[in-house]
């Protein structure tokens, strides 16, 4: 998970992923929404498949890019066990502000 | 998970959840402030909260040790508060400790809890936790379970059969 989000910490790979949010995009699509330098996308694309964050497939001479659902669920799978902490935690101080008598 | 609302925002390392509590906003902000509140209802279940300092100001160190029933507490949490704005919010940075009560932890999680009255006996409590880097939000979340959270142990596991 660490890879995941260290890749996606920088904030132009964080444009990029965002971007993707929407569809698959060919690499100068990439360059031309984000107005950044090709060579710069294209760095940030290989550490975002590195993470596995993105997959590409090949269109004729391009690349397509687009999001990789797995590394997602597992960040989403992640947060949702320190939610279940809260949740606990939250149900513990409901019961306790009803034993206090406080509740209607 | 009765009613938890939760948001995550990855990029800047936050999760936000919300809850309804049906109690006033003073009466939720004194659980949140109150040795004996905090001491019954804080921490995982079957574990005891014990309470070494309160000091509920900006500044002001809050010093508590959480361990199963019957034995000294495992863990150490010291917060020191930034905000207080008595019965609407409470933020405090947050991280491991020792029993004397040392900032044994360069790399805190900023808490901001704001008490919410939607109607006269009803509270939204809306909690926001910001890690300071990847490493930190993972080790909390393992450490979470160390706590002996098994909802979130139950959820891990599960969560890994299905990716693996």
């Amino acid at each position: 998970m660490i890879e995941t989000l260290a890749a996606l910490a920088e904030p132009n790979r964080l444009a990029i992923v965002e971007l993707l949010r929407g569809g698959p995009r060919a690499v100068n699509e990439i360059v031309g929404e984000l107005g950044l330098r090709q060579p710069l996308v294209s760095k940030h694309l290989k550490v975002l498949s590195g993470a596995g964050v993105v997959k590409f497939r090949a269109r004729a001479q391009q690349r397509i890019y687009e999001l990789d659902q797995r590394r997602f669920r597992e960040i989403d799978g992640w947060l949702e066990s320190f939610a279940g902490l809260w949740a606990q935690r939250m149900d513990r101080l409901e019961e306790h502000l009803h034993r206090k008598g406080v509740t209607r | 998970m009765s009613g938890l609302l939760v948001v995550k925002d990855v990029g800047r390392r936050e999760i936000t959840l919300e809850r309804e509590l049906p109690a006033s906003t003073d009466e939720v902000w004194a659980t949140w402030t109150t040795r004996e509140d905090l001491e019954a209802w804080w921490g995982p279940e079957g574990w005891v909260t014990t309470v070494r300092s309160l000091d509920v100001r900006p500044g002001g160190l809050w010093h508590f040790g959480m361990g199963p029933q019957d034995a000294p507490p495992e863990v150490w949490i010291r917060s020191i508060y930034s905000e207080v704005m008595t019965g609407s919010v409470l933020a405090y940075v947050e991280g491991f400790s020792d029993e004397t009560g040392a900032d044994l932890d360069p790399d805190s999680q900023a808490v901001t809890v704001e008490f919410f009255g939607v109607e006269p006996h009803r509270t939204r409590l809306v909690l926001r936790t910001r890690f300071s880097t990847d490493e930190r939000l993972e080790y909390i979340l393992s450490l979470g379970f160390v706590e002996g959270w098994t909802g979130g142990f139950d959820r891990l596991e599960q969560h890994l059969e299905g990716t693996l």
